[in-house]
């Protein structure tokens, strides 16, 4: 048993997904304040 | 409520009806497997209780999604909700008829794909008990979830999704009980199919009405 | 009950969730970051040897998609019997991020099966529930995005996430019963006395992490809706 047959690509995996989760949640939540903001602003 | 039990019994077993479409998926199903899984009749055997278990739960999930639709679609399902009748008691007779074009039938062709899949009598008798208990699960899941879809553009291909995984206590006991059968145990699946069919059919209404009223007031 | 509805009004909800939101983040790492450390440090089982690390990765993944979904019910009920204005926001919020945990749970699980198994998928009673529940997961996102109507969405997936809740432990009461049936192997008996400390800190270090980040994600995506609603009803003014 290594780390490298199992281990690593289940850290690999989990990095992906929750990296892809935190990714998109941030990148929607800046959208859509920049969106308000330019409404709010006139 | 019986005359609308009558009705919609009526409409699903005129030509272009839903009870034959259900009969034939099942022994369209029961047909493939054996071409494709090979003619072993002890193999056979083994799997008949699953196989046929799921292919009468996906025959009885075909007609779901024109369970409410072509009422909704014409009109008539706003004039049934005016009528005297709870929203409950619509959804009652609705699954009532559905399992008697759908589930009954099935439940009572089910000696004879058992037969070609090489069951003992015991066993077959296990399956058409297991399926008569089972099957009214299908419709009262089913309808849920066909009221749930109802006002979606080709809901019918999410219903399946939507329905499939709350039916696997049915399919697990259901299959359980025949395959105990075959084996000459005894595991009590048919009480906990009992059980699960009961509860779930008693539930349902409340559900289903909740999402036609959903979907009747937009 | 009514202290849940302080956090109705969504400019409410976006001052204290706008005051919290630096502190769950923060605790996230932290958690996050002892239980690597922890993980790492610790010593190869003496039967599974170091493949038993990814229980550090999968445990926690679980016991959060879990958690997802058990939220989504609260929040579902809240929707349809309190009429609270944000729980409908907040289970759509939720769904996906379940549906992912779900997914990462059901990887892992398979990586930490087959160093033990020799095979990439078993039907053990546990990855078999849990492959239902991403089922159940997303039967929610379908129907979330089949309805166009916000509010009749709302609804409808509310009931269904009630459903799906009251049906889970009889599915998985079903499926446990049938992994007895079939002699079914049963890797996953985490936890109990037979886990001994030197792993139980690890754990319960990253199950805290994946808590606190599903919490800090989650936050972040509700004020996402809550904004976007705004600028959405902004857009409809300008435009009448």
């Amino acid at each position: 048993m290594s780390y490298a047959e199992y281990v690593v690509p289940a850290f690999a995996v989990s990095v992906a997904v929750l990296g892809i989760m935190i990714a998109q949640t941030l990148r929607a939540y800046t959208r859509a304040k920049r969106q308000l903001t330019a409404l709010e602003k006139p | 409520m019986i005359a609308l039990v009558l009705r919609d019994t009526r409409l699903a077993t005129r030509a272009g009806g839903s009870a034959v479409l259900a009969l034939a998926f099942f022994a369209a199903v029961a047909t493939l497997v054996p071409l494709g899984v090979g003619a072993d009749l002890r193999l056979l055997a083994r799997v008949a209780a699953g196989v046929l278990w799921v292919a009468a739960v996906l025959a009885a999930l075909l007609s779901l999604d024109r369970l409410f639709q072509s009422d909704f679609d014409d009109g008539s399902l706003d004039l049934i909700a005016l009528s005297p009748l709870s929203l409950e008691a619509i959804a009652t007779a609705k699954i009532a008829a559905h399992w008697l074009t759908t589930g009954l039938p099935l439940t009572l062709l089910s000696p004879l794909l058992g037969l070609m899949f090489g069951l003992p009598p015991q066993a077959i008798g296990v399956l058409a008990l297991s399926l008569l208990i089972g099957t009214p699960s299908v419709s009262a899941l089913g309808a849920i979830g066909a009221a749930l879809t109802l006002s979606i553009r080709r809901g019918g291909l999410i219903l399946p999704l939507l329905v499939l995984p709350l039916l696997v206590p049915a399919v697990i006991f259901g299959a359980g009980a025949v395959q105990a059968a075959l084996d000459g145990l005894s595991n009590g699946a048919l009480l906990l199919l009992a059980a699960f069919s009961v509860a779930v059919t008693c539930v349902s209404p409340f559900a289903t009405a909740a999402c036609v009223r959903l979907n009747l007031a937009g | 009950m009514p202290s849940l509805f302080v956090l109705a009004n969504p400019k409410r909800f976006l001052d204290l969730s706008g005051a919290v939101l630096p502190w769950l983040a923060a605790a996230t790492v932290l958690a996050l970051g002892a239980g690597l450390t922890l993980g790492w440090r610790a010593p190869p089982d003496y039967q599974q040897g170091d493949s038993v690390k990814i229980m550090f990765l999968h445990v926690p993944a679980a016991w959060t998609a879990m958690m997802g979904y058990g939220l989504i019910a609260v929040c579902a009920l809240f929707s349809l019997v309190w009429r609270h204005p944000l729980a409908d926001v907040a289970a759509k919020a939720a769904a996906p991020m379940g549906a992912a945990f779900t997914f990462l749970g059901l990887v892992t699980g398979s990586l930490w099966g087959k160093p033990m198994w020799g095979a990439w998928w078993v039907w053990d009673a546990r990855l078999t529930s849990f492959l239902l529940l991403l089922f159940l997961y997303l039967g929610l996102i379908a129907l979330r995005n089949a309805i166009e109507e916000e509010t009749r969405a709302a609804r409808a997936c509310a009931i269904l996430a009630l459903v799906g809740a009251a049906n889970l432990p009889i599915i998985e009461f079903s499926v446990d019963w049938w992994t007895t049936l079939h002699q079914g192997e049963s890797i996953f008996r985490a936890g109990g006395p037979t886990i001994s400390a030197v792993f139980l800190w690890p754990l319960a270090s990253m199950g805290i992490g994946y808590t606190l980040l599903f919490l800090t994600l989650w936050t972040i995506r509700i004020r996402t809706e809550i904004i976007e609603r705004r600028a959405r009803s902004l857009l409809l003014e300008s435009a009448a």
